[in-house]
């Protein structure tokens, strides 16, 4: 005879489900995502010191500006971003459309596909066969293995998306889905016009190509991965609605019709069109609606539940990545204003403003995802609250080291020292050296800071987490939990055994 | 729990080369894009611009390589620069610390 059960008790089963099906790839991008970002940060602290202390490390040519800097960006971009954006997708994919994965071991082998073309690209870019094209430093071969293996991942999100069960899509798929097709658009035609340029001798038509290039991979693809992940979890352990659904679609809109306009404002004063230069400073400049649509409603949602906002590690991240994105728009749109542009063009302003956007906004979005993922798929709650607020601290004091130091001040100084034509050039480089102290500052804040992120996800995935029905919590030492008393699920188990056996 | 309509075999096998084709259809329209809507005159003449800084850039290669190169005029040798590395390192030359050259530091560079 059939058996009923609950709607419930099958929903619970069928997320358990997704959760086990993912456990494998999922895991696998979050650790070697957070493990590429502390090589990054390195690459970054060898590229920063040598602004200021030039000896230091001059024994070897690998370890030259030229080349830790491009490797620090790609390792930052396609070792940490596009890793931690992979996991992010494939389980809020899954879960918002109620499909397990049912080819985790395809996806598992074209994850290690990526990881050892990342390492090869790193390994290029360090020993001066990388492309010197920004933000795509890596050898072309390597990029387009990168093409196809992002493919082999993605699409069963989009599978998954296709199959879904129930007849609502929910706002976090909508950015889920773009991202998903966005990515194919951005990287194929940054590839093949960068390269087509490179080859037919249009070094200016590179530029443009590649400004436009890490505007739209940021706005296109890193942007609405940190978003979905912010409108899912946010009413999720708040436990309450979305504030404005119709500010949400409204974001998305905006998002959708400006983020492809911005980036060639870098190009002003070039041979490239005024026409699409001031068009993209007027895009960089609109980007701010989609931020304050965000933030608007993810801090009303939080703040009606103050409590979990106060204690929740993955709401607190996801409130500050929000914050970011606000800052990093503002920053950015404050950078791109032709008046502005005419210091911050040529200045430690426009890596300082990625650096920003990447680390204050969408890393922030993604430990706080991370932080929410994990333990529902390792079946383990995480180790220590105490490792959990310090590595939030010390990102956001890495993170505003390098906003305040780098991209404001010491980028409006650097700009304006070149503008200076009594001085010579290395005026400009004296100039940037307290700024340049503190970016190195920065990111010695963050390395310390993403080293106690990597443990602690590294004993979470050897399953050493703490066994409790109980999330860890930001509590302080003189508070309970709000859960009530400790739940040890092996004690509980062994409490339910007992009682089943008499 | 209700099946689900949705999820059959050959949905799952649309969706896969429906992607597959998406991926080419970007490519060949970046390529149509560069190579057919951009052939008018102003193109044209950038990019014969193209290929002779393309030249220049090959012959600005060429005559570094070769001043670079192994050389021997006379009694002195010229070496590539990082064959010295290990002869400078052996003579104390790129460890030796920096001194002060006596001169004050000026706010103006002059």
């Amino acid at each position: 005879m059939a058996t009923t059960t609950s709607p419930i008790i099958e929903d619970t089963q069928l997320r358990a489900d997704i959760d086990r099906s993912l456990r494998h790839p999922v895991m696998f991008f979050f650790s070697s995502g957070a493990a590429w970002l502390a090589v990054s940060l390195v690459l970054g602290i060898i590229a920063s010191a040598k602004t200021h202390s030039p000896d230091f490390l001059s024994c070897c040519a690998c370890f030259n500006v030229g080349r830790t800097m491009p490797a620090h960006m790609s390792t930052l971009i396609y070792g940490w971003g596009a890793q931690a954006a992979f996991g992010v997708i494939l389980w809020l994919m899954s879960r918002l459309s109620r499909q397990e994965c049912k080819k985790s071991g395809v996806i598992l082998a074209a994850g290690h596909v990526w990881n050892a073309m990342v390492g090869i690209g790193t390994l290029c870019v360090l020993a001066g066969a990388g492309t010197g094209v920004v933000w795509m430093a890596f050898p072309k071969a390597i990029m387009i293995t990168l093409l196809v293996t992002y493919f082999i991942i993605g699409i069963w999100a989009v599978i998954a998306f296709r199959v879904r069960r129930g007849g609502h899509i929910y706002i976090s798929q909508w950015y889920l889905l773009a991202a998903l097709f966005w990515f194919p658009w951005v990287l194929i035609s940054g590839l093949v016009f960068t390269q087509f340029y490179l080859g037919d001798g249009h070094p200016l038509m590179v530029t443009a190509s590649t400004a436009w290039f890490r505007s739209a991979f940021m706005f296109l693809f890193f942007t609405p991965v940190a978003v979905a992940s912010a409108y899912y979890i946010t009413p999720k352990v708040t436990g309450r609605p979305v504030y404005s659904y119709s500010l949400a679609i409204f974001g998305f809109w905006a998002l959708a019709i400006v983020g492809p306009w911005a980036g060639m404002q870098r190009m002003m004063g070039t041979s490239v069109t005024s026409f699409i230069t001031f068009l993209s400073a007027g895009a960089a400049v609109l980007l701010i609606i989609p931020a304050v649509a965000l933030v608007v409603n993810i801090i009303k949602t939080a703040t009606s539940n103050k409590e979990a906002m106060a204690h929740s590690p993955s709401l607190r991240f996801t409130v500050a990545g929000s914050l970011g994105m606000l800052v990093f728009t503002v920053l950015g749109g404050l950078i791109s204003l032709p008046g502005a542009l005419q210091f911050t063009q040529f200045s430690t302003a426009q890596y300082g403003l990625e650096l920003t956007g990447l680390l204050g906004f969408y890393s922030m979005c993604m430990f706080g995802a991370i932080y929410f993922i994990v333990p529902r798929i390792t079946n383990r709650e995480w180790i220590s609250a105490g490792m959990i607020g310090q590595h939030f601290w010390l990102t956001i004091y890495g993170v505003s080291f390098i906003a305040v130091f780098y991209t404001l001040l010491g980028g409006f100084m650097h700009g304006y020292t070149l503008e200076q034509v009594a001085e010579p050039v290395e005026a400009s480089v004296g100039r940037l050296y307290p700024y340049a102290i503190g970016l190195t500052t920065g990111f010695i804040f963050l390395l310390i800071a993403t080293f106690m992120f990597c443990v602690h996800l590294l004993l979470m995935w050897l399953r050493l987490g703490r066994r409790s029905n109980h999330p860890t919590l930001l509590v302080g030492h003189g508070h309970s939990s709000p859960h009530g008393p400790e739940g040890d699920l092996d004690k509980l188990e062994s409490m339910d055994s007992n009682a089943s056996a008499h | 729990m209700e099946t689900n309509q949705r999820d059959t075999p050959l949905r799952r096998f649309n969706t896969f080369w429906w992607g597959l084709a998406l991926f080419v259809v970007f490519g060949i329209i970046c390529f149509v894009i560069k190579n057919f809507i951009q052939a008018d005159d102003v193109y044209s003449a950038d990019a014969e611009l193209g290929k002779a800084r393309l030249l220049i850039r090959e012959q600005v290669d060429a005559d570094q390589a070769e001043l670079l190169d192994y050389k021997k005029e006379g009694d002195s040798v010229q070496l590539p620069p990082t064959a010295l590395f290990p002869v400078a390192s052996e003579l104390n030359i790129i460890d030796a610390q920096p001194s002060d050259s006596g001169v004050p530091h000026k706010k103006e560079y002059k």
